[in-house]
């Protein structure tokens, strides 16, 4: 048996302490690294889905202002604004408390006619938050006055979507 | 001469002692830091993905509603799903009677996990018709 000097011994003991300690380092380090990529990736999908559900809020409040233009055309007439550029305009005034959605919530609604004549008009609906979130939405309809004398009966249209019309953008 | 050699190697003998303490004990310290913080990372990963999953459930019922919008009445209602080991109760009401021009439409999700109690809600208008449900077609 070979018995080695104290100094050698030493040594040994000493380096395996300094191994121990790299060891440990090392994977500590290498954990840390690990569990911060994840916690990024979990960041990220909580950041993905706080926008998912501001702008589903958002985009059903625009569902909610095309549907209310809807119906505020088929009882109400129009009066038409021309602009420079030959297109004619109507902004319904609304706010989110006339439909008792949240209060953070702004709609506005405008109406769109290339020709005064014609019977199709573009509804576009926008849904914004207070701060810089803003959600459009935009459909033709086929519009016909079905009665227009509003002092007798109401005033009454017929309004009828356009299939394939429809498109939202943010 | 033999005293100072004595001392030299229980001097020695100590400082590895001494670092493998320290090693184990930075090890120990950082390993529960890190395992709370993937235990945080986890439980705000499965949130988010419960919080999706009511979100479509919500969408779903109200995109129901939008398509019956011709039979729609002044309703509340609730019911349960399950979605991966997850039970969501979905509530929906609706104020506004059939015939009306709009119904104000308000559809809640309520779930528990473990990380507590969650409430999410949407709300929207639905146009009223009493035409039936030609979902092309208002008048």
């Amino acid at each position: 048996m070979i018995v080695l000097p104290n100094r050698v011994k030493h040594r040994q003991q000493s380096a395996n302490g300094l191994a121990t300690l790299l060891f440990c380092m090392i994977l500590l380090a290498s954990a840390t690294t690990l569990i911060f990529t994840m916690t990024r990736t979990s960041l990220a999908e909580q950041r993905i889905m706080g926008n998912e559900y501001r702008i589903e809020t958002l985009r059903q409040a625009c569902e909610a202002g095309l549907d209310y233009g809807h119906i505020w055309l088929r009882l109400n007439e129009p009066i038409w604004q021309t602009e420079s550029n030959g297109q004619h305009t109507f902004s319904l005034p609304l706010s989110a408390d006339n439909l008792g959605l949240s209060d953070t919530i702004h709609i506005q609604i405008n109406y769109l006619s290339s020709d005064i004549n014609s019977p199709f008009i573009q509804i576009h609906a926008q849904a914004s938050q207070n701060n810089d979130r803003h959600y459009h939405m935009r459909q033709f309809i086929h519009y016909t006055v079905i009665n227009s004398h509003a002092n007798e009966t109401g005033f009454m249209a017929q309004v009828i979507t356009v299939p394939g019309t429809w498109h939202d953008y943010e | 001469m033999i005293m100072n050699r004595q001392g030299n190697h229980s001097e020695q003998t100590g400082s590895t002692l001494i670092g493998a303490i320290v090693s184990t004990l930075i090890l120990s310290i950082g390993m529960a830091a890190l395992y709370s913080l993937y235990i945080n990372s986890k439980l705000s990963s499965s949130h988010s993905q419960h919080v999706s999953t009511a979100l479509a459930y919500a969408r779903d019922k109200i995109e129901t509603l939008r398509f019956n919008h011709g039979n729609l009445g002044n309703e509340s209602g609730s019911e349960q799903l399950q979605a991966s080991e997850i039970v969501y109760q979905r509530s929906w009401q609706i104020s506004g009677n059939p015939g009306q021009n709009f119904h104000l439409v308000n559809v809640s999700m309520h779930w528990l996990d473990s990380s507590g109690n969650h409430n999410i809600s949407l709300n929207t208008v639905i146009s009223g018709s009493t035409t039936g449900n030609n979902p092309f077609l208002d008048e």
